[in-house]
């Protein structure tokens, strides 16, 4: 080799040497970078797992169910609406919340509901606009079965102070036992 | 001869299918008695529906929270009312044909002109109304809120003029004014009239055993018709406050696979209007009929099939040949009494 080459030569090697240093150090520090990432990404992604399997739920206040026309036909809702009936809402009193069923014009027909205020429970079943089945629980323990329609009805009641059987037909009282003692306390519409 | 009895024979099915096709298509094309125009554009129930004084347009309101304008010839829309935020159970047609008033769940009373520009809003009302009525001299209009009060204003200032001071916490879905402007009816179970001037109580009008959804007044003033959930249309005489007729339109029509059938059942009615001569009633309801009655005698003169859920409104056209309905399946139809 010629001597005039040397320096050159060397002076080559050395920026080679200093390259490959900064490339491996570049390389090393990206790795550092990409698993510090994939460790952050796999902790995020763990804790947004555990966190659903803890819920395991949807948290809404509100759920509606519409049919091919687009008529809401089921709602889970906190509180549920006025009643729909035939076009219009009427006030229904007081809030109640829990699951609401309506029939294929929208018109509200009945539901499984609790009431605000005082906290009855209800199931009820509705023809356009009026209740004609309906079970209730009071907090205290008193419970209620009624069917009615009209000037007839058929009325069970059980409480603290015992049990109580109403019939009515045509609007007069043909039995009951024995003469009510409970309270009435009819729904909430 | 024989290749022609041949041809007459096997042609001869073609021929009996080609004259029963002809057949079928000529009855299709012969007008059918029951045969409405529809008019489509809400995409909600309907609620409301009312021929304007003048004849020239017609309004409706709609759960899809508009007000629409239709051009009454040809069924085609004019205008949509964007103004509510929210469900618009009814709507009127002020007397000179100028404004359109209408209530939302919201409780806003809105006043647009008939071209839809919002001229105001009537404020301050507690709750929502389930109607709206506006004074034959389009002056005032009067809502059931639901403090049991009736509110009263005037239409051209927007002011509150008088609140008649129902039972408190009563609320009614049915008002109407009496021709003359004298007198307001609010119908709960029982009919109020009340003098629209001083808000004094005129007299009370029993019968009905459920809501009075809707309420008219005979042209000439003499009679009230009311719809009710009791399943009964009233045609009372306001002189003698006695009920003259009462109504119980039975048969409950199902569609299945687009064919009707009538169930013997009754269902509650929703709405109810006078012709314009005062000689026949109109009525609808939940039995998806609309029907025609002898205001005088109450018998059943015709009914008209074709709704496809409840009858929310009708309304008869200025000169009293076509009557329009309202309903619940998003449509208006419009029917040809002259047919």
């Amino acid at each position: 080799m010629d001597s005039t080459y040397q320096p050159q030569a060397m002076d080559s090697i050395h920026k080679l040497d200093r390259r490959v240093r900064h490339l491996t150090q570049g390389m090393g520090g990206l790795i550092v970078l990409l698993a510090v990432i994939l460790v952050g990404m796999t902790a995020l992604k763990t804790k947004a797992t555990e966190a659903q399997d803890a819920a395991g739920i949807l948290r809404v206040r509100g759920l509606v169910v519409v049919d091919a026309n687009g008529t809401e036909r089921v709602r889970i809702e906190a509180p549920l609406p006025e009643p729909l009936i035939l076009g219009k809402r009427f006030p229904r009193g007081g809030d109640v919340s829990g699951i609401m069923l309506y029939d294929d014009e929208g018109n509200e027909r009945g539901g499984y509901v609790t009431s605000d205020g005082f906290p009855n429970v209800f199931f009820t079943l509705d023809s356009l606009g009026k209740q004609h089945v309906l079970f209730l629980a009071e907090p205290q323990g008193d419970t209620a079965f009624y069917i009615w329609n009209g000037e007839n009805a058929f009325r069970l009641s059980v409480g603290e102070e015992g049990v109580s059987l109403k019939i009515r037909s045509d609007g007069e009282t043909i039995f009951e036992v024995p003469k009510a003692k409970l309270k009435e306390r009819g729904g909430n519409r | 001869l024989r290749r022609r009895s041949f041809l007459y024979e096997s042609y001869t099915p073609i021929f009996v299918v080609l004259l029963l096709a002809g057949l079928m298509v000529i009855a299709s094309l012969r007008p059918n008695e029951n045969e409405a125009a529809v008019w489509r554009g809400h995409e909600g129930p309907v609620t409301d529906f009312a021929f304007s004084p003048a004849g020239d347009f017609a309004v409706s309101s709609s759960l899809d929270g508009t007000v629409r304008t239709w051009e009454t010839e040809t069924g085609n829309p004019l205008h949509v009312f964007a103004g509510h935020k929210n469900e618009v159970f009814a709507v009127s047609v002020s007397g000179n044909g100028r404004l359109v008033i209408s209530t939302d769940l919201d409780g806003a009373i809105l006043v647009h002109t008939k071209d839809g520009e919002l001229e105001r809003r009537l404020a301050g009302f507690p709750g929502w109304a389930a109607d709206v009525a506006v004074s034959p001299d389009s002056r005032r209009a009067a809502a059931w809120a639901m403090d049991g009060a009736i509110w009263v204003w005037d239409l051209v200032s927007g002011g509150l003029v008088s609140k008649f001071e129902g039972e408190r916490n009563r609320w009614g879905m049915a008002l109407a004014w009496s021709p003359d402007g004298r007198f307001l009816a609010a119908g709960r179970v029982a009919v109020t009239i009340w003098n629209a001037e001083n808000g004094e109580r005129v007299k009370t009008l029993e019968g009905h055993r459920d809501f009075i959804r809707d309420l008219a007044f005979s042209p000439d003033g003499r009679f009230l018709a009311t719809a009710s959930m009791d399943k009964t249309v009233r045609i009372w005489s306001l002189e003698s406050d006695e009920i003259l007729h009462t109504l119980r339109p039975e048969g409950f029509v199902v569609y299945t696979k687009n064919e009707p059938t009538t169930n013997p059942i009754s269902t509650p009615l929703t709405c109810v209007c006078f012709s314009p001569d005062g000689t026949i009633l109109a009525s609808g309801g939940a039995d998806r009929v609309v029907r025609l009655w002898d205001a005088k005698t109450g018998e059943p003169i015709r009914r008209f099939e074709g709704h496809r859920m409840t009858v929310s409104a009708v309304s008869f056209s200025q000169d009293g040949k076509r009557l329009g309905s309202a309903s619940l399946d998003r449509t208006i139809r419009v029917w040809d009494l002259d047919k």
